[in-house]
């Protein structure tokens, strides 16, 4: 709506799109997924248990978020299931499938949050009586290796690059 | 009477449950965003979408109800959107961090000592600014000054009105 400037180069009933659109889409687009790739590079050679393990004993992570990311992304796949369920009952009762209003939302956020932390107490308990309150951190010390000093010179010099252009 | 603000095992199983939920809402929320900008425009779509952005926070903080809980509600559940992953990436991270900031100070504003309705309201309100913030310095989201006054209003709405969802969301479960 807001870069609908230029040639017109579609129109469809009335409705006129013209190149600023366009140029505007792919703009952001390409940002978009240029994130998304080197985020997705990322995430695939990594397993998500490990980089949160490193971070808390190479960078110092609190075991508190370390504890409950690893929780988290452990919930993820109930949580998902959970979802579907909630969605199957809403529509064997005749409700939406999907939420479109704002109680549509929050009728999806209080069975979700129920069987969620029905769950979290247990956890709860089970990390206590396992002396989760008592366990220190072994630190260990961040080791560099040939291949990331190789990194990190690579992005040094881009910085420069770009600071100097 | 004393503020507990050591967090147990309990708590943070429990910020574990919402960073998870938080990190699916978030996931899904990009398809709402893209379809109501496509419909509506900039502003319909952060009326829609943005305060579901910023419902890790007010969820967190009124479960909880423990200093820092906004905070890392927003933020781990912008960690576990991260990871998931979505189209945000890793600048995921820096608007969780900064939005659970910003959602923090609603609640210090009352001295931790009050986690209803309009706390959890105010959370998601302040969450809009530094969020339009980041679009206009990572996104180039930037438009006439009319605009963006008209978008920070509708983020900030978005955020009152889903933060005060969640914490009735949080109140009507029977525990």
């Amino acid at each position: 709506m807001f870069s609908n400037t230029g040639k017109p180069i579609f129109e469809f009933y009335g409705l006129v799109i013209r190149e600023g659109v366009l140029t505007a889409f792919i703009n952001v687009m390409l940002r978009l997924l240029s994130i998304l790739g080197a985020t997705l590079i990322f995430i695939t050679q990594v397993n998500a248990r490990d980089l949160i393990k490193s971070l808390e004993c190479e960078l110092g992570l609190p075991k508190t978020i370390a504890f409950a990311t690893a929780v988290g992304l452990r919930m993820l796949s109930i949580l998902e299931r959970d979802l579907r369920e909630i969605q199957l009952v809403r529509v064997e009762r005749g409700y939406r499938r999907y939420p479109i209003t704002p109680s549509d939302i929050g009728s999806f956020l209080r069975p979700l949050l129920s069987l969620g932390l029905e769950r979290a107490l247990w956890v709860g308990i089970a990390a206590e009586l396992r002396g989760f309150s008592q366990r220190t951190t072994k630190r260990v010390g961040i080791k560099i290796t040939y291949v990331d000093m190789c990194v990190y010179v690579l992005l040094i010099i881009q910085i420069i690059i770009v600071l100097i252009s | 009477m004393s503020i507990p603000r050591r967090y147990t095992a309990l708590d943070i199983a429990h910020l574990a449950v919402v960073a998870a939920i938080a990190g699916i809402i978030f996931a899904l929320t990009w398809n709402v965003y893209f379809i109501s900008n496509a419909v509506g425009g900039p502003i319909v779509a952060r009326v829609i979408s943005y305060g579901l952005w910023f419902i890790g926070a007010p969820l967190a903080a009124t479960l909880i109800r423990k200093p820092g809980s906004a905070f890392l509600g927003e933020f781990l559940g912008a960690l576990v959107e991260t990871l998931i992953p979505t189209y945000g990436a890793f600048t995921n991270l820096i608007y969780g961090f900064a939005q659970g900031l910003a959602s923090e100070l609603a609640y210090a504003l009352f001295k931790y000592r009050k986690y209803d309705v309009l706390q959890a309201a105010l959370s998601g309100a302040l969450a809009g600014f530094p969020c339009v913030v980041l679009d206009a310095v990572l996104f180039s989201e930037i438009f006439t000054p009319d605009v963006m006054v008209f978008i920070t209003i509708a983020a900030v709405i978005s955020g009152a009105i889903y933060g005060a969802i969640a914490a009735l969301a949080v109140k009507n479960i029977r525990r």
